[in-house]
């Protein structure tokens, strides 16, 4: 019996010295295999006495069972060793530079004429769009500028001949929009609009917003507090105040220019008015019955205060380094 | 327009507060735009005269002068080219600030000075630094220059809208600060002459539908040499109005104070007598401008027996200018209608003082009171005996009652204003109004070429109660839901989509270079704008691909190696009548797809780059056909049109080499296109059928025809509609060893699969022999 105690740590040290899984497999022959000790000493029982028997197999069984816990052990052991050495391998720089991909990126000018559409469509209004290249009845005449007014000249319409010009509002929409629909209307149309202007502070083509609302009582008041929750939602600020100054737009009376409050200051964004029972009546509504606002706003400066764009002519100059940003 | 401060304030008997002014005209409707104080930090700057002067012994191109200022001699050094001995000059004298320093006792090259000798640029007083400002030599010297100069005062500018040419002058403005304040103010003496005289021109009025009102007056005997007040010089510099000679800047001075433009013509130069008349055709008039221009037919002119003397109410001519040598003069105050006058100025490209004014509308009702203010003042300056005025006069024109309901006012603004407070409004307005069963009836003065409706009135009354008075108030509207389906949102949908595929949105002018739209897209029959900002941008654009080429170029330029561009913008085709005007996606690839990197291998970006992007893009089935109409500006063998559902919908191809050089582009273009006015709505074929069973999957690889193009297999296939294949495409090409020269080896891989049981191997086997047998009928395809 000394002889099998012996083998567990014989087995012991032989799975101590293996190293590899494939290798352990092989002791284990050894020392559990058919032909090994412990096979040989089962056998071998069959030459005890009867009574002796059950004994001495317990005895062996409970080596085997521990030389079996060894080997599974060792190959916990053996594996975890590997797999951690696996892993050590595995380690990787994650400092290195990520795979190459394109990016791209969103024109901060289309982004604002997105942000302005969706807070006015979740407010119901719909939006709508007109050609640019218009004719002079849509561009001035229904809207109450007729031919030789001098507001004209407040335009510098770029013309394509005697009857058509490019836009120089979004407000020509309007016009097209109520010849098309009743009210109650409540529309914007965001789009390209051109002047005769370069500078610093002015580019020949330029974006507008132009919203619209008709119906039996929307009021002066109203205008106020839809333009200054529209602000306020835009620039997320709920601080924000406008001011209305009186102006003059053919198509609006009373008029206003729109001034929001900015570092202390005013800052013009834009125009508004009630809309001229002229233009109604152009369109066939009645003034009698119905009134209703318009406003057009000057998409870049907005664009250029919420994300402080400092220079007009960064968006139009294609410049990757300043449109990456966005 | 441009004023003096001082000479507004000079109408009140109370002075006006200047900060307070421009708020009230601001938030009045007059917005003032800028303010300039003239004598900001000039208190210790006076009148000095140089009393002699000698060179600096160290330096070539200084003076050492003595300038007398009054109580005492000072020594200043000074580099100026126009020192010398004997004139007057500003003089800054110790402790005097400027913007970068403090004048102090100094040394210049080891020589004391003790201030500086100043030039108008230094005074804040003009842009140009020419020499020292040379002061009135009558001056005192030790005077300071903010009196000497009139500097106790500022320049407002205020930006008027084009309804109230009433503020066109000094008196309109004090009108608007007496609606708005209630303070009251006095006209300037217009005593009317006694002068038995009358004037020995005739004049007849042809035309006096447009002509109304005609005054005219002679005055004989004047000198046109007189300096006049420094005061009158003073107002017509801060109204930016040079100065020619006594009769014109008094005739200047009076439209200034008054708003009423007059003209004075030398009698000695005139022709028999005057007649105010429509133009014939082919007259011709040389201008004070000294442009001569045709005039066109029927327009206003005043002309003696010779021809046209003044194009009216736009401008005089040469003929019968005042000169500073003029003796006699006649002078004329009309009323020129502003219908005649409507679109007259920019026909000859002449905005005048004149014509601005009588285009927006004059008071027609001071024709002659004005014109005798003008009379006093020349008489009173220049000398000479004026005649008395002759008027004539047509219809002029109606001022009609205009009711207002004061219940309207409420529905209009959303919120109420009293009665009072109505009538106070409007008679601060100087309306002439009355209350009849609850409706105000009002006849707008005749300065006021703006009101005509009910709507008028209410903004007269709201400007001047002021906007900031009317309290936002919440919209009552009806709730109704709207599709989030627009138009509007599907390209914000591509717009997000494209930019995750690397592209950068531009957004590019809509007009281009006429020559690149004709040489890059053929177009001859552009639409070209009469009056485009510059040349190269005279043409509205029909594709967006120049304006890309054009950003390209651009950032080729800024060593920019990696370009992917896109833009939505609207393109425009001439029609048979009027525009065609088409909503397109559009974009540009060129340059390197992966950089140098560590992980995999660098390349160029290819075809096949942004064929893939596109189909991405728009997530629906598309195919890719070889153009069956090449467009020259693509590389001839690599183009495609795009098709969706059998319709040709945009555009792929690479820019040809020869158009590639011009933009500085070594790599190659790739532009696309995609009309997103037609046909563009996502379509859901939704298949549901093949999600039960698992799709088996073979590989086969064929040999064919080397002509024969990939897309044609896989459509045969396809259209065969062949049981069980579900999907077959591409996965290699093969050209070269073991293959004939004019063949090439395709693999492709099938994907079967039955709707109720997974297949068995029998059933793969007949499929796939269905599929190489349609082949090799077809288009004689061997298996490999």
């Amino acid at each position: 019996m000394s002889d099998l105690n012996q083998l567990i740590n014989q087995a012991r040290d032989e799975f101590l010295n293996c190293s590899k899984l494939g290798d352990l497999d092989h002791i284990k022959a050894k020392f559990l295999g058919k032909t090994g000790p412990i096979s040989e000493a089962m056998k071998s029982l069959s030459t005890l006495p009867v009574e002796e028997r059950p004994k001495k197999g317990a005895e062996i069984n409970q080596i085997k069972n521990q030389i079996e816990d060894l080997l599974i052990a060792r190959k916990n052991e053996i594996a975890n060793h590997e797999l951690n050495q696996k892993l050590e391998n595995e380690k990787i720089d994650v400092t290195l530079p990520s795979r190459p991909r394109d990016k791209g990126s969103l024109h901060p000018v289309m982004n604002t004429i997105e942000d302005i559409s969706q807070i006015f469509h979740s407010i119901g209004f719909d939006v709508t769009d007109g050609p640019e290249i218009e004719d002079d009845f849509h561009n001035f005449t229904a809207l109450n500028i007729p031919k030789s007014h001098p507001a004209r000249a407040m335009h510098d319409t770029f013309y394509v001949n005697k009857e058509y010009v490019l836009r120089t509002h979004t407000s020509p929409v309007q016009v097209r929009y109520m010849e098309e629909n009743k009210p109650p209307i409540q529309i914007i149309s965001p789009g390209r609009v051109y002047r005769v202007d370069s500078d610093a502070t002015h580019s020949p083509m330029f974006h507008q917003i132009e919203g619209l609302m008709v119906n039996e009582e929307v009021n002066f008041a109203n205008l106020k507090w839809i333009v200054q929750s529209f602000l306020q939602c835009f620039f997320e600020d709920n601080q924000l105040t406008i001011r209305f100054r009186p102006s003059y737009f053919p198509f609006t009376e009373p008029s206003a220019e729109i001034d929001m409050s900015w570092n202390g200051g005013w800052l013009e964004i834009g125009g508004c008015g009630m809309i001229h029972p002229n233009v109604l009546k152009h369109v066939h509504i009645d003034p009698k019955q119905y009134q209703g606002f318009a406003f057009g706003l000057g998409v870049e400066r907005l664009s250029m205060l919420k994300y402080g764009v400092n220079d007009l002519r960064h968006f139009f100059n294609h410049d990757l380094r300043f449109l990456e940003q966005f | 327009m441009k004023f003096s401060f001082s000479w507004l304030n000079s109408y009140f008997k109370k002075s006006l507060d200047i900060q307070q002014l421009e708020q009230d005209l601001t938030m009045a409707g007059l917005e003032v735009e800028s303010v300039h104080y003239l004598a900001e930090n000039l208190e210790y700057i006076v009148v000095g005269e140089i009393i002699s002067m000698e060179k600096h012994p160290d330096a070539d191109k200084l003076n050492v002068c003595q300038v007398n200022v009054g109580s005492e001699n000072l020594q200043i050094v000074c580099g100026a080219a126009n020192a010398r001995s004997g004139i007057k000059v500003p003089c800054a004298l110790i402790g005097a600030k400027f913007p970068e320093f403090t004048i102090k006792k100094a040394k210049l090259r080891g020589v004391e000075s003790h201030g500086m000798l100043c030039s108008a640029k230094e005074l804040k007083l003009s842009d140009a630094a020419e020499g020292l400002l040379e002061l009135d030599i009558n001056l005192t010297n030790g005077t300071g220059i903010v009196e000497a100069l009139h500097l106790d005062d500022a320049i407002i500018e205020v930006s008027l809208t084009p309804n109230r040419a009433d503020c066109l002058s000094i008196q309109g403005i004090a009108r608007e600060v007496k609606a708005i304040t209630g303070k009251t103010f006095s006209y300037p003496d217009a005593t009317i002459s006694t002068s038995a005289k009358t004037p020995r021109l005739e004049v007849s009025i042809e035309n006096n539908k447009a002509c109304p009102a005609y005054s005219f007056v002679e005055i004989i005997n004047i000198d046109n040499t007189v300096s006049l007040p420094a005061e009158i010089t003073h107002r017509l510099e801060c109204a930016d109005i040079n100065s020619i000679n006594p009769i014109v800047d008094l005739v200047n001075y009076v439209m200034l104070e008054t708003g009423q433009p007059m003209h004075a013509f030398d009698m000695d130069k005139i022709k028999g007598n005057l007649f105010v008349r429509d133009a014939k055709a082919h007259e011709k008039i040389e201008l004070l401008n000294d442009q001569t221009v045709q005039i066109k037919k029927d327009d206003l002119i005043i002309a003696d027996e010779e021809g046209a003397l003044a194009i009216a109410g736009v401008m005089g001519g040469n003929r019968t200018s005042v000169q500073s040598s003029s003796n006699r003069i006649l002078v004329e105050s009309a009323f020129f209608t502003p219908d005649s006058m409507a679109g007259k100025a920019r026909h000859y490209r002449l905005n005048t003082d004149s014509s601005h004014r009588f285009e927006r509308g004059v008071d027609f009702a001071k024709t002659s009171d004005t014109l005798q203010r003008l009379v006093n003042l020349i008489v009173s300056s220049c000398g000479g005996e004026a005649t008395a005025i002759k008027s004539i006069q047509g219809e002029l024109p109606k001022r009609h009652v205009i009711t207002l309901n004061p219940l309207q006012v409420d529905k209009i603004l959303g919120r109420t204003v009293d009665l009072s407070k109505i009538k106070d409004i409007f008679s601060n307005l100087d309306f002439d109004f009355k209350i009849k069963n609850h409706i105000i009836e009002v006849i707008p003065p005749s300065y006021r070429f703006d009101l005509s409706i009910e709507e008028d009135l209410i903004e007269e009354v709201i400007r001047l109660i002021g906007y900031d008075n009317i309290i936002a108030e919440p919209l009552k509207a009806l709730l109704k839901p709207l599709s989030y389906k627009l138009k509007e949102s599907s390209y914000n949908a591509i717009r997000h989509k494209i930019v995750s595929l690397g592209y950068h949105e531009l957004v590019s002018y809509s007009f281009i270079d006429h020559n690149l739209e004709q040489s890059l897209h053929g177009n001859q029959d552009n639409i070209v704008l009469e009056n485009p900002i510059a040349e190269n941008m005279n043409t509205m654009r029909s594709h967006l691909w120049a304006s890309h080429l054009e950003a390209l170029q651009y950032n080729i330029n800024r060593n920019q190696r990696k370009i992917k561009f896109f833009e939505i913008a609207k393109t425009f085709i001439k029609k048979s009548e009027g525009y065609d005007e088409k909503l397109v996606l559009s974009g540009l690839v060129c340059g390197t797809a992966i950089e140098k990197n560590w992980v995999e291998k660098n390349r160029k970006y290819d075809f096949y780059d942004v064929k893939s992007d596109i189909e991405n893009l728009l997530e629906y089935p598309l195919e890719f056909q070889t153009s069956i109409k090449p467009i020259h500006l693509f590389h001839p063998g690599q183009h495609a049109e795009i098709l969706s559902q059998g319709k040709v919908i945009g555009r792929l191809g690479m820019l040809h080499p020869l158009f590639q050089k011009n933009f500085d582009a070594d790599d190659s273009v790739f532009l696309f296109e995609i009309n997103l006015n037609d046909g563009f709505v996502k379509r859901i074929n939704l298949n549901t059928t093949t999600l039960k069973t698992i799709p088996i999957q073979r590989d086969i690889s064929v040999v064919v025809d080397r002509k024969i193009k990939v897309g044609e297999v896989v459509n045969l296939v396809k259209n065969a509609k062949i049981e069980f294949v579900t999907d077959f495409s591409l996965f290699d090409v093969y050209q070269g060893q073991g293959i004939d020269d004019d063949k090439k080896s395709l693999a492709f891989l099938i994907l079967m699969q039955d709707t109720y049981k997974t297949l068995e191997e029998k059933d793969v086997e007949i499929t796939v022999e269905n599929i190489l047998s349609l082949l090799k009928k077809e288009i004689n395809a061997v298996l490999r």
